[in-house]
């Protein structure tokens, strides 16, 4: 009796002492703020099509030096406040009627901000702290807010350090509008309609530094 | 004065759908050319859109007027005076307007020229009908 009490004790021990091991492994490191800027040059833009042809929309815009928080694991890194702000009037899409239709669809009046708030992401660890010299693939959860209807997205980007703290990130994400509440434009008579997918490509700079 | 308004309404209903088919056809055989009407300079929308689909009977009543009072100088078979009377129309009314649009807006020659072609062939058509309707 007193051999299997004991047994039991030095078995819950163990448990705990596992649990413990374990649980230190997988608790993130404390969130970390850093400050980051989206240099100059970095391109962002929208394309699509529409039954008669196919547009691109370029968002020139200045971006602030903002602060946010991360939490790395190895290869998986945790954000917070990780917010870019895409102001909708910006677009630039080289034809005036289509800015217009684009800035109508999206409420841009209502809603002048199209958010996309970077949640978490997948990557080397090693090619992180610089061990890579070419791109490598950045897998990322994000949440994209257009109009008042905000969803959770998964994009698949490449990166590559271009320097101690400074790297560049490409990729691009394939939306539907109608999924997010927006009407497709649509001209003459409707006869002319814009197609319900639109693609959002970036070309980004990003140089990230600690905060103060 | 009946025969008037039915000959206006039977002409301009037929343009209104052949407009509309027109329509289609630009966008499906000539996208590149629809991709012209993707321009501010063109507006479909709101309240004007409503004088899109008038302008048909704009255009059969006058030409109904017209025909009333030109239609003994058109001779031959119907179909031939209906000929006729789009080219008369587009000699008068249509070339110069396109010309003066031409040289005024910034729209493509191609552009303009299908809108000549397309006001000889309404007019045509309205013509043919007409001479039909009432020799």
């Amino acid at each position: 009796m007193v051999f299997c009490t004991t047994r039991w004790i030095f078995n819950w021990l163990l448990l705990v002492a596992g649990i413990c091991l374990v649980g230190t492994s997988f608790v993130l490191r404390v969130p970390v703020p850093k400050k980051y800027q989206i240099e100059d040059g970095s391109k962002l833009c929208l394309k699509g099509t529409s039954n008669v042809n196919a547009f691109a929309c370029d968002c020139n815009d200045q971006y602030s030096q903002q602060t946010l928080e991360a939490e790395t694991n190895g290869g998986y890194t945790r954000f917070r406040n990780a917010d870019l702000f895409l102001k909708s009037k910006n677009f630039d899409c080289h034809n005036r009627k289509i800015d217009g239709d684009m800035q109508k669809a999206l409420q841009s009046d209502k809603f002048p901000l199209i958010k996309v708030s970077l949640t978490d992401t997948w990557q080397n660890a090693q090619c992180l702290s610089g061990g890579c010299k070419d791109w490598f693939e950045v897998k990322a959860n994000v949440k994209i807010k257009l109009t008042d209807v905000t969803k959770d997205e998964f994009i698949i980007a490449k990166a590559k350090v271009l320097g101690p703290n400074k790297f560049q990130l490409q990729g691009e994400k394939a939306l539907q509008m109608s999924a997010y509440g927006i009407k497709p434009p649509e001209a003459m008579l409707g006869m002319i309609k814009v197609n319900d997918w639109i693609s959002f490509q970036f070309d980004l700079v990003v140089s990230v530094s600690e905060a103060q | 004065m009946k025969n008037f308004l039915i000959k206006g309404f039977v002409a301009g209903a037929a343009l209104l759908v052949l407009s509309y088919v027109a329509l289609y056809l630009v966008v499906s055989l000539f996208p590149g050319m629809a991709e012209q009407y993707y321009d501010p300079i063109f507006s479909f929308e709101g309240e004007k859109q409503i004088l899109y689909f008038v302008h048909p009977f704009v255009l059969s009543f006058a030409l109904a007027w017209f025909w009333r009072r030109f239609k003994s100088l058109f001779h031959g078979p119907f179909w031939w005076r209906g000929i006729e009377m789009g080219l008369v129309y587009g000699l008068i009314a249509t070339l110069p307007s396109m010309w003066i649009t031409f040289s005024s807006l910034a729209v493509s020659f191609n552009l303009v020229f299908t809108w000549l072609l397309y006001g000889v062939f309404q007019a045509t058509v309205v013509g043919i009908i007409f001479a039909k309707m009432s020799p």
